[in-house]
């Protein structure tokens, strides 16, 4: 049922309850009223007959006194009407007194009219002494009517004044049930709108409580509202409660997909910090390397007209080795990060006389195709080099090997230098003081160091696999070497992590 | 703070649905209660409408087949009512109907008026207390001539045609008041016996007459006449008041007071015990009446009254309407119904009924 229809029905209900009640009060008022004009019809037919006799009796005395033909027109007039009367009156023998009475003065009058012919016949035939007396007998008669009429209406007057009290407190009654009637009703009908309305009212004052609550966010404290009845009411909290149920999914999903994106966004920002950081070293380190590489070029030109092919070559490996670093790329293949080591370990073997033994283990040319984050290999080795090798005795050697295993390429560099001890390998790996550091030395003051440091290649690759486990650092303790490895996912077509922006 | 909204909710909610409990129940009992008052109403209307019809007369009357008219000299009195009842009772088992006439009309009439009007009124028999009067007998003469039979009662006149006379018989009755003086006289042991007969002077003198020599007739045969002294005194009964005034004349501005007074109808029996204790002669007088009434009963439980003779009223009526009835149907019917008479004094005084009348049934003769 609509809620429209239910209106309806409270307002029709009450006006046609309220139309019947008056329409049963307004009956028994008019049946009142028409018993009321009864009571008196019969004392008005009495009234007029009474006016018809003594029409007749001065009809008759006319004639007498005057014989002329109008007054006799006139008595045949009045006695048509009297009889007219007389008519409807009762003329049966019954028990009933008033009744009696008529039949009584129907056949007084029957007999009156016949004496008033025969006084008229005797006129007419100028018998003065039987007119007379026919006159006389016949006034007689209309005395002994009069009287009949008269107590006839006397005692009909009675029944009817006692009629007319019974109905006259009938009407008082009827005023006072009408009073208390209609007011019953109105409290009838006010109770009934109320009770109704709040039926219809009650389903959505709970619905805008709860609704209220979602509003406010207490959805923890939002109950199932009862749906009472399938009105527009009751389809909406139906639907109300359907989303009630489901707003904590939603919400779940969406602080979720929130937190991914916040998470995205920080570490991309990371990445770019850490990448601008090493930039940053490099530029502070090698102050304008683009003047730096056109000077080297210049030189390299100038060894190869002095034809010193070796200082050509080696002006010519320290500008490839800054050109690297000056090409802003965040992704690079194994292959280039490979020959920086190469120019390298070449510059650093030109300075220290070929001190330095490199090599390369490659276990397949496929590997190094491999994609992976720029300057990660070159500051391991720029590591091995000045903590491992440096103050070291006798030869030192680099050995940078890249092999499969499973799924990972694992790319190595091994030096046979000091080796590292546990605590250090620690400390690098989680960022904290090394064991021999003085304490107010600072990450930052770590991270500046010679280069890119260890960390922020740490950093790097964990930000761009989205992992932790792809640097490791091997060392059996003092002067056993130090090898690091660093294991990234492997796919032929070039592996690029989806979470790498 | 929770668990406090939580608690506020649910008052809220107990409240609410108690209101709404509330409001459903005073909607019923208002419906219920409507419903009633104007059941009751609808009711009560109905009701008063039946009554206020009936006393309009409007609803059906009985009606009968022949309609008989009585009219007597004195309709008031309890004598002549219980007359009418008895006719009447005879009447609507007959499918008759009979009318005490004068009794529904406002105007005072003489009997004549009275027989004339029956006579226009063309009823289908008239039972008159008939008298000697040419102006009655002629008018009965009329009725006569016109088809209407007449009944006479209480009081005949076979001058006026009537087709039967019922009544009680005048020679029993002066009897009967004899034999009650011979005891009286015997009883006192008086040697001298002051009788004030008072004769209904609306009756026709010839029906006193039988009953004062048959009354003397009786105390003759008794030997007492020269004992009891009779003083025959007709007391008009046709004007208002005048009975009562001319008895009282008797007690107060008679020379002798009487020692007994023999009253022939009910009006002089209650008259005359009325002067007899206004005038302080209880003791004095000894009345012996008329018919039987509360007061004459009350006088007889007194003693004032001595006895009292009292004719079968109701089978009077009975008689008078079975006559007419008979008329009617076989066109004979026997010429004289004599009702039944008895003596109540103290002895026999029966407890008293409803209407303070006297028995139906008597025997006697």
């Amino acid at each position: 049922m609509s809620i429209r229809y239910k209106i309806s029905m409270v307002v029709i209900g009450t006006l046609i309850l309220i139309l019947a009640v008056n329409l049963i009060l307004f009956y028994s008022i008019n049946i009142i009223t028409r018993q009321m004009d009864d009571i008196y019809v019969g004392n008005v037919r009495l009234s007029e007959l009474s006016d018809a006799l003594d029409e007749l009796q001065i009809g008759v005395t006319d004639y007498l006194n005057t014989k002329s033909t109008d007054s006799l027109d006139e008595y045949y007039r009045f006695q048509q009407n009297y009889q007219g009367l007389l008519e409807s009156f009762e003329q049966g023998v019954t028990d009933n007194e008033m009744k009696l009475l008529e039949r009584n003065i129907y056949y007084i009058s029957q007999n009156y009219m016949k004496l008033l012919d025969i006084t008229i016949d005797a006129k007419r035939g100028r018998n003065i002494e039987k007119y007379k007396n026919y006159y006389e007998q016949a006034t007689r008669l209309y005395d002994y009517i009069k009287d009949f009429i008269s107590s006839l209406n006397n005692r009909r007057f009675r029944s009817n004044t006692a009629s007319y009290e019974v109905l006259s407190t009938a009407i008082n009654y009827q005023e006072w049930v009408s009073i208390i009637a209609l007011v019953v009703l109105a409290f009838f009908d006010v109770f009934l709108v109320i009770f109704v309305t709040g039926n219809i009212t009650r389903p959505l004052h709970e619905l805008s409580t709860e609704a209220n609550k979602v509003s406010a966010g207490e959805l923890d404290t939002v109950e199932v509202v009862p749906v009472h009845s399938m009105d527009e009411v009751g389809v909406v909290t139906i639907a109300f409660n359907e989303m009630v149920s489901s707003i904590p999914g939603y919400l779940e999903r969406l602080r979720e997909s929130v937190e991914n994106e916040q998470l995205l966004k920080q570490k991309e920002l990371m990445m770019e910090a850490h990448l601008k950081d090493a930039h940053l070293k490099y530029l502070q380190a090698q102050i304008n390397p683009h003047f730096l590489f056109n000077t080297l070029n210049a030189g390299a030109q100038l060894a190869m007209l002095e034809k010193a092919d070796k200082t050509y070559e080696y002006v010519q490996n320290v500008a490839s080795f800054f050109r690297y670093n000056i090409v802003e790329k965040d992704e690079v293949t194994l292959d280039q990060e490979i020959r920086l080591v190469d120019t390298y370990m070449y510059i650093l073997n030109v300075r220290f006389s070929g001190d330095i033994h490199f090599s390369k283990e490659i276990e397949d040319e496929k590997l190094l195709s491999l994609k992976l984050p720029g300057m990660i290999l070159q500051p391991i080795v720029e590591n091995s080099v000045n903590y491992g090798i440096r103050d070291m005795e006798g030869k030192g050697k680099i050995c940078l090997s890249v092999y499969k295993v499973d799924d990972n390429v694992c790319i190595s560099i091994y030096d046979n230098g000091v080796g590292m001890s546990k605590e250090k390998i620690e400390a690098i790996l989680e960022d904290k003081p090394m064991p021999d550091e003085p304490v107010d030395v600072t990450a930052e003051d770590r991270k500046k160091g010679n280069g890119v440091g260890l960390r922020n290649v740490i950093e790097r690759l964990k930000l761009y696999y989205n992992d932790e486990n792809h640097f490791e650092i091997i060392s059996s303790g003092r002067n056993e070497g130090t090898e690091v490895v660093i294991t990234v996912p492997y796919r032929e077509d070039g592996y690029v992590p989806d979470n790498v922006g | 703070m929770e668990n406090d909204e939580n608690k506020v909710t649910t008052e809220n909610v107990k409240t609410k649905s108690k209101e709404r409990r509330l409001s459903l129940v005073i909607t019923f009992h208002l419906g219920v209660l409507m419903i009633i008052i104007i059941t009751v109403s609808v009711i009560f209307f109905h009701r008063r409408i039946g009554q206020s019809k009936e006393l309009l007369m409007s609803d059906e009357v009985k009606r009968y087949s022949r309609y008989y008219v009585m009219i007597t000299n004195d309709r008031n009195s309890n004598y002549w009512k219980s007359i009418y009842q008895g006719a009447l009772e005879e009447a609507i088992e007959n499918d008759s109907y009979i009318e005490l006439l004068g009794d529904n009309l406002s105007g005072k009439y003489k009997k004549i008026d009275l027989i004339r009007m029956a006579i226009n009124m063309e009823p289908d028999g008239i039972i008159v207390q008939a008298d000697d009067t040419r102006a009655v007998v002629s008018l009965l003469q009329e009725a006569d001539s016109k088809g209407i039979p007449v009944i006479t009662i209480q009081e005949d006149n076979v001058e006026c045609k009537r087709k039967s006379y019922v009544g009680i018989n005048g020679y029993n009755l002066g009897r009967k008041y004899a034999n009650e003086i011979v005891d009286y006289v015997k009883e006192k042991g008086l040697t001298s016996c002051n009788v004030m007969l008072l004769l209904d002077g609306s009756q026709s003198k010839n029906n006193q007459t039988i009953i004062a020599s048959a009354f003397q007739e009786r105390l003759e045969e008794k030997h007492l006449g020269g004992v009891v002294h009779v003083q025959n005194v007709p007391v008009s009964n046709d004007a208002d008041y005048a009975a009562e005034e001319e008895i009282r004349d008797l007690i107060v501005k008679g020379n002798e007071l009487p020692d007994v007074m023999i009253c022939l109808n009910e009006k002089n029996t209650v008259c005359a015990y009325q002067t007899i204790v206004d005038y302080n002669h209880v003791g004095e007088v000894d009345i012996f009446g008329y018919y039987m009434s509360p007061t004459i009963r009350n006088a007889i439980e007194k003693g004032i009254i001595r006895s009292t003779i009292v004719a079968d009223t109701k089978q009077m009526g009975k008689m008078a309407v079975g006559a007419l009835n008979e008329y009617k149907e076989s066109g004979y019917v026997s010429e004289l119904f004599l009702a039944d008479l008895e003596r109540v004094d103290n002895s026999n005084l029966e407890p008293e009924t409803e209407q303070g009348e006297a028995q139906d049934e008597t025997t006697e003769e």
